[in-house]
């Protein structure tokens, strides 16, 4: 498992509200500068659209006062008079004075419906005679404002006024005022003035036509790029472009300016604001760092160390009481809780420890983790904390080593079947396996089944014993009236012998060929009849009930010959060759014949069986004496007994034949039947073949 | 910052000129959710009569103030009209009529106004001389509940902005004019020569006078000889006219801007051959243009019950709740007729026009 770093509570609270603060304040910041900036330019929008608002009313009543001016003239009598008169002369002497007394004005002109006649008194320094004659031949029709553009960018906002016949209602003419509005300082200051002194611009058809400072060409293209509405910041200014209606045809472009240091101002102070919160709260999270180590980091502490001496020692120790509430109530808790985990622990503990059944909890290294009594009894622990692999019975134990080591590719859970040896003694066992590959352990569950199974044997031992001794007697039976039945026969057959070889003796024959010929055959016949009187009185003793028989001393070559004659037939089919070179001829020993014909026969019939899929096939027994006991070999040129069922194949009902063609009793009995005759059977390493030892005590004489 | 706003805005509403209206297509232009409610309002003028949906809780006190001395008989035929279709819709009424004496300047009429006002009406209509009654108008709009209907001005004041009146309703004077100078133009394809006869100096001059000679000469083939200001009177018609023929042998085309200076008018047809039109239709003009050569050669006739009806529908719908169902501005219907209408034809307009007012004869 990874190892998470281990961090102090009061740096991971410190961290916290460094990361609360942080994630709360950047977008609320943000957020809140954006609105602002919204605001800000809403707010400057509504400044500058009521500066636009001012300037239409101030240029409007500017416009009227001139208006008035036009309309107190236009009813100057003297002028009437000589427009009455048609005395146009007259009319311009009175325009002339006018225009130097009392018009401020550019531009004055008189025009006459119905006639092209102008009578002009214009004072400025441009092409007034064209911009007259442009502006009559482009407004022909009444029009009180009109916004004239030359072709040299001079701005005229015209004006007129009927002069009308207080006689007759007729229109004598139309007085036409002008007004030029190129760099005229004092309007466009006045203008300023009306609105906070902000700079002011006209514009018309994209080129500057006054303001009240001087704007440079790359401010001049923006402005006139710029729409209706507009906020734009140019540099370090910010402008806004109104529109100023002259009338329904005609509108001048208004250009506003402010200086754009409350944008910075602003930024600024969001900045400040910014370092401040993130400076308040670094303090914050150090005053948190503080006090948590002060309050949190002592009471957590003593809680751990609570914990640690009721969990390790199983002490309690009262501390002082923490000044947080909850760390002691999770102490009292925890404490509770822990009483009464232990007690229950104690009960399940008493419980497994008590239970016959053995359980092993072990890693996946056979280190022992928990166990119980049993365990230990069964497998004969030697150390309760060591390795079951190293510190018990199980430790050479071939079929638990190799289920342990191949246990993590087996299924979670499974069962298994294991016979082991604990001091000398088997043990049949049934395991269940459960293991858990995350949490490395595997919990074992082992019942012990030896006695059972022992006594299942015993009793199929018996049974099969009984079986045997049913068959031999049988066997007996049959071999002791075939004996009869056979001897009979014989006896007549030997007398008839005794008679024919009498009675030959008194007949002559001439032939010496024909006489030795009958001879040979009169013995061939006697020979015949005396080896099958002596197999069947060795039947008659193999079939004898062994069991009961007296130990005897008796002649080893003697009893093993008597023994090959049941399976000489079976050894000739398979061409096995007996060696017994070796065999002491003379070798008396103390058994039970019948029975120790029957281990002879089982060892030997095992070889010849473990034989039939070699190319040599040859047995050879021979003997030795050791002490008071003569050790016979039985060796083949088999494959041999592997090494892992070693041990088990005296075990009942081990065997590797196939099934129906062994017991696996052949070994156990054979075994068994050895240690009543105070011998002993056992397998012996070999490096070729199977080699079998019995040892059996000799004779006294 | 808005004290200096709200002063130059008394000072320019004082001073305020014809550019200071938003003309009708301008405004619908501007306003087209107008335009949906102009037209559902538009059917209840053409339909009959409809019972107000509503108990009145107490009597509607409507106030009218109506020049006096104007041979046109408009303004008795509104009256009679808004009368009858308030007694139809069953509306309970009370109409007080003010009558004020024409062309005795601002503070006779202004004094009338004030009058009105005292007796708190929950309607006040009149007709807006820009120059005399709009400050007086602003102080209704912002300091009284009683709502206003402005009568023969369908341009509303820019500088009201969203504080407007309750409801301007009449013929609007360029959408008149127009179908005025395109029948001229039918008539005197070749253009020459023209007159304009003004009322007094303001609105109406402007919008019928001005507007005349500026669609006219957009056509070089038109030339303004003359223009004269008659105050709307029939005597300084004459005088006008008598000192235009002293100087001038011929004209093709005399612009009226009203029925009192064309019927003046038309006596000098006897000395000189020329186009002349008339303004509204109403029963004097139709006489004059039923007078053969020296008549009225062309007027353009108001529907002249629709802004009577109107007005009421207007109050009818205000009484049941349903005020945002009034467009703020209503122009009549205006039809042409000249000499070559039809007698049926004129009859069956009339009858259409006064479809109220005409029982009342």
């Amino acid at each position: 498992m990874k190892q998470s770093k281990d961090i102090k509570i009061s740096l991971l609270i410190g961290i916290i509200i460094i990361f609360v603060v942080t994630l709360v304040t950047i977008p609320l910041f943000y957020n809140q500068f954006n609105s602002s900036m919204l605001l800000l330019k809403d707010k400057t929008i509504d400044d500058f659209k009521d500066d636009e608002k001012i300037s239409q009313i101030y240029i409007n009543s500017v416009l009227q006062i001139r208006s008035s001016k036009l309309s107190e003239y236009v009813n100057n009598s003297d002028l009437h008079e000589k427009l009455e008169k048609e005395d146009y002369d007259g009319a311009r002497e009175n325009l002339e004075n006018a225009v130097i007394e009392n018009l401020e004005t550019d531009f004055l002109f008189l025009t006459y419906d119905g006639n092209k006649r102008v009578t002009d008194v214009s004072l400025n320094i441009l092409n007034s005679k064209e911009i007259v004659k442009g502006y009559i031949e482009r407004s022909p029709y009444p029009q009180r404002l009109e916004l004239y553009t030359t072709k040299s960018n001079n701005v005229i906002i015209f004006a007129n006024k009927d002069i009308i016949s207080k006689k007759t209602g007729k229109v004598l003419a139309t007085l036409h005022s002008g007004y030029i509005l190129n760099n005229k300082n004092k309007f466009i200051s006045e203008l300023s003035q009306k609105i906070n002194n902000h700079n002011v611009y006209f514009f018309v058809n994209s080129s500057l036509v006054s303001g009240t400072q001087k704007i440079n060409s790359e401010e001049e293209r923006e402005i006139s790029a710029a729409k209706y509405n507009q906020l734009i910041q140019v540099q370090s200014k910010l402008y806004f472009i109104g529109k100023i209606l002259i009338n329904e045809d005609y509108h001048l472009k208004i250009v506003f300016e402010t200086s754009s240091n409350y944008i910075k101002n602003l930024k600024s102070s969001y900045i400040t604001n910014f370092i401040l919160t993130v400076l308040i709260s670094l303090t914050l999270c150090l005053i948190a760092m503080i006090f948590a180590n002060k309050l949190i980091t002592p009471p957590l502490e003593n809680l751990m160390k609570t914990i640690n001496l009721l969990m390790i020692r199983n002490i309690h120790t009262p501390k002082s009481k923490s000044i947080i509430r909850e760390f002691n109530l999770i102490e009292e808790n925890f404490i509770d809780v822990f009483k009464k985990f232990q007690q229950k622990k104690s009960q399940l503990a008493k419980f497994i420890n008590s239970s016959p059944i053995s359980v092993l909890i072990l890693d996946y290294r056979g280190n022992i983790i928990q166990t119980n009594q049993s365990s230990i009894d069964l497998f004969k622990i030697t150390k309760t904390e060591g390795n079951i692999l190293r510190d018990s019975s199980l430790s050479d134990n071939t079929q638990f080593k190799k289920i342990f080591s191949n246990i993590k590719y087996s299924p979670s859970s499974f069962e298994e079947e294991i016979n082991f040896k604990a001091e000398n003694l088997w043990k049949n066992t049934n395991w269940t396996f459960i293991q858990d590959k995350k949490e490395d352990y595997i919990f074992i569950i082992c019942i012990d089944n030896t006695e059972r199974v022992e006594s299942q044997a015993q009793i199929e031992a018996e049974r099969s014993k009984s079986i045997h001794n049913q068959k031999l007697a049988a066997i007996g039976e049959v071999a002791s009236s075939i004996a009869h039945e056979v001897n009979n026969p014989m006896g007549i057959i030997s007398l008839s012998l005794t008679i024919l070889e009498h009675e030959l003796n008194f007949i002559e024959i001439e032939n010496e060929d024909k006489k030795l010929k009958i001879s040979r055959a009169i013995e061939n016949i006697e020979s015949s009849v005396n080896r099958t009187s002596q197999i069947v009185s060795n039947l008659l003793d193999f079939s004898r009930e062994g069991s009961k028989d007296k130990l005897e001393s008796k002649n080893l070559n003697h009893v093993l010959s008597k023994t090959l004659i049941f399976i000489e037939e079976k050894m000739k089919r398979n061409k096995v060759k007996l060696d017994i070179a070796k065999l002491d001829p003379s070798i008396n020993i103390q058994i039970k014949e019948t029975q120790f014909s029957q281990i002879l026969v089982n060892l030997i019939n095992n070889s010849v069986d473990a034989l039939k899929e070699t190319d040599e096939r040859k047995i050879c027994i021979s003997t030795e004496i050791k002490g008071k006991n003569c050790i016979i070999h039985f060796e083949d040129s088999g494959p041999g007994i592997k090494e892992e069922i070693a041990s088990e194949i005296f075990s009942p009902f081990f065997t590797t034949k196939e099934k129906g063609s062994g017991t696996g009793l052949g070994l156990s009995i054979s075994k068994e039947l050895m240690l009543e005759m105070s011998g002993n059977l056992k397998l012996v390493k070999s490096s070729r073949g199977a080699h079998f030892e019995v040892s059996i005590p000799l004779s006294n004489s | 910052m808005k004290l200096i706003i709200y002063i130059l805005t008394i000072v320019q509403l004082v001073s305020a000129s014809a550019d200071e209206y938003w003309h009708l297509d301008e405004f619908l232009k501007e306003n087209p959710r107008q335009v949906k409610i102009l037209n559902d309002f538009e059917k209840l003028i053409k339909s009959d009569a409809q019972e107000i949906t509503i108990k009145q809780k107490k009597r509607v006190k409507i106030a009218l103030i109506y020049p006096n001395s104007q041979v046109s008989d408009y303004w008795r035929r509104n009256i009679s009209a808004l009368k009858k279709r308030l007694t139809e819709s069953k509306i309970d009424y009370e109409l007080n009529l003010i009558p004020a004496p024409t062309g005795e300047g601002l503070n006779k009429s202004s004094k009338e106004i004030i009058e009105a006002i005292k007796e708190k009406p929950d309607y006040l209509i009149f007709t807006l001389n820009i120059n005399e009654h709009s400050k007086l108008v602003n102080q209704i709009l912002n300091y009284s509940s009683i709502k206003v209907i402005l009568l023969n001005i369908t341009t509303p004041l820019k500088s009201w902005g969203k504080n407007q009146p309750f409801f301007y309703v009449g013929f609007d004077h360029e959408i008149g004019t127009q179908i005025l100078i395109d029948d001229i133009k039918r008539k005197l394809p070749n253009g020459g020569d023209f007159l304009v006869l003004y009322h007094s100096q303001g609105y109406v001059s402007t919008m019928r006078g001005d507007y005349a000679i500026k669609q006219l000469v957009k056509d070089k083939k038109w030339n303004l000889v003359s223009r004269y200001y008659t105050d709307g009177s029939g005597a300084n018609t004459e005088v006008a006219l008598k000192d235009f023929f002293k100087k001038n042998k011929k004209v093709d085309l005399v612009i009226s801007c009203s029925t009192d200076i064309s019927l003046a008018a038309s006596k000098f047809k006897k000395e000189s051959s020329f186009l002349l039109n008339g303004w509204g239709g109403g029963t004097a003009e139709l006489d004059s243009i039923k007078n053969g050569v020296e008549g009225i050669d062309l007027t353009v006739m108001r529907m002249n019950d629709d802004s009577a009806i109107a007005t009421a529908e207007a109050i009818r719908l205000d009484l049941q709740g349903d005020s945002e169902e009034v467009p703020l501005v209503f122009s009549g219907e205006m039809v042409l007729i000249d000499k070559q209408t039809t007698q049926q034809k004129i009859e069956s307009l009339e009858e259409k026009a006064f479809r109220y007012s005409n029982e009342a004869k």
